[in-house]
């Protein structure tokens, strides 16, 4: 496993005390596309899971309200996937929340 | 005076034409907000020669809007923002029909306003109307532009009923939370109003001259100055289009 890509090791949110690299058994990459917050992490940041989670599953363990989630559109090597999808060591996901404003 | 005389340079890009022009000015359009996408859509479809214009909008104009509603000027606060635009709009281009509603799109008077629309253009600020122009369309057939913008980032998809992915096809439940992303709470910038006004009257450009479904959603950030391309598919048990 390669650190995260800002050089810290952020872990995995919502499991504190966990080692990123130690036991993980996947990384992804993530992009935050848009308006949408990346909270503490870089607008392009890699992860470490230590579990097999879908997207929804992911995106729940991350910053976002939960009612957030469902306007968040997610591309998984760049093609659009549902929440429910399983994610697979080396996917590289987009993440865009759609806006209101007008 | 030849009649297309104002849109000599638009008929002299090819794409668009002379024949291009004389399906715009046949065409009708609605425009649902008249705020800061709806008065940026409603000023390049007039100038365009969109032959009949549709606005829709119960607000009133702010100066707090001043920033990005680029049709409107400090006398017009206070005013009714369709009919205020429609004065504006037939002061820039006489030929073409314009008519205003100063009332919030409902269930109820969607067909009379919107029914007899080529194209519908979302300039709302709120997903309850989009759900609603979503909802509608599916049982009218239209076509629409859902468009959205916050802080410096903002959204465009040409929406065809049963053929493109619906809006509920990208979000399947509605659990919109008083903390989501606006300009209420985030704010904006007016470039990013003026780019995704553009991008979605360059599409209904297009629809409209030579029936182009644009099948990504176009995403724009005007403070990174990046642009992505996102491919939409229906969803497989979507509850709006039953794809």
């Amino acid at each position: 496993m390669s650190p995260d890509s800002d050089g810290k090791n952020a872990g995995l949110p919502g499991l504190p005390g966990l080692k990123p690299r130690k036991g993980a058994i996947m990384k992804i990459s993530v992009e935050f596309v848009g308006a949408i917050n990346s909270g503490p992490y870089n607008k392009e940041h890699e992860f470490s899971l230590k579990e097999a989670l879908t997207v929804k599953g992911f995106l729940e363990t991350l910053h976002f309200d939960k009612g957030h989630i469902n306007y968040i559109q997610v591309l998984r090597n760049g093609k659009r996937c549902p929440h429910s999808e399983q994610l697979s060591n080396g996917d590289r996901l987009e993440l865009m929340l759609m806006v209101g404003g007008g | 005076m030849h009649p297309f005389a104002r849109y000599e340079k638009q008929i002299l890009f090819k794409p668009l034409g002379q024949s291009g022009q004389k399906k715009l000015l046949k065409a009708q359009v609605g425009i649902v907000g008249v705020g800061a996408l709806g008065t940026g859509m409603a000023n390049l479809c007039a100038r365009a020669g969109i032959g009949s214009l549709v606005l829709i909008d119960d607000d009133r104009v702010e100066l707090t809007n001043l920033q990005r509603q680029t049709l409107f000027d400090e006398s017009d606060i206070g005013a009714g923002k369709a009919q205020r635009a429609a004065e504006k709009l037939a002061g820039i281009n006489s030929e073409i029909k314009i008519e205003a509603f100063n009332e919030r799109l409902t269930d109820a008077n969607f067909v009379d306003i919107l029914s007899g629309c080529d194209l519908i253009l979302d300039a709302t600020d709120n997903f309850a109307t989009r759900f609603l122009l979503n909802s509608q369309t599916l049982s009218s057939g239209q076509a629409w532009i859902y468009s959205g913008v916050t802080a410096s980032s903002g959204q465009c998809m040409l929406i065809n009923p049963f053929d493109t992915a619906c809006l509920r096809c990208l979000i399947p439940e509605d659990t919109m939370v008083d903390d989501f992303p606006s300009v209420h709470n985030s704010g904006i910038i007016g470039p990013i109003v003026t780019i995704i006004s553009s991008v979605a009257v360059s599409m209904a450009l297009r629809y409209l001259v030579e029936n182009h479904i644009e099948r990504d959603v176009i995403c724009f950030d005007a403070w990174d100055l990046r642009c992505h391309r996102i491919p939409m598919e229906r969803t497989p048990g979507c509850p709006g289009c039953r794809a």
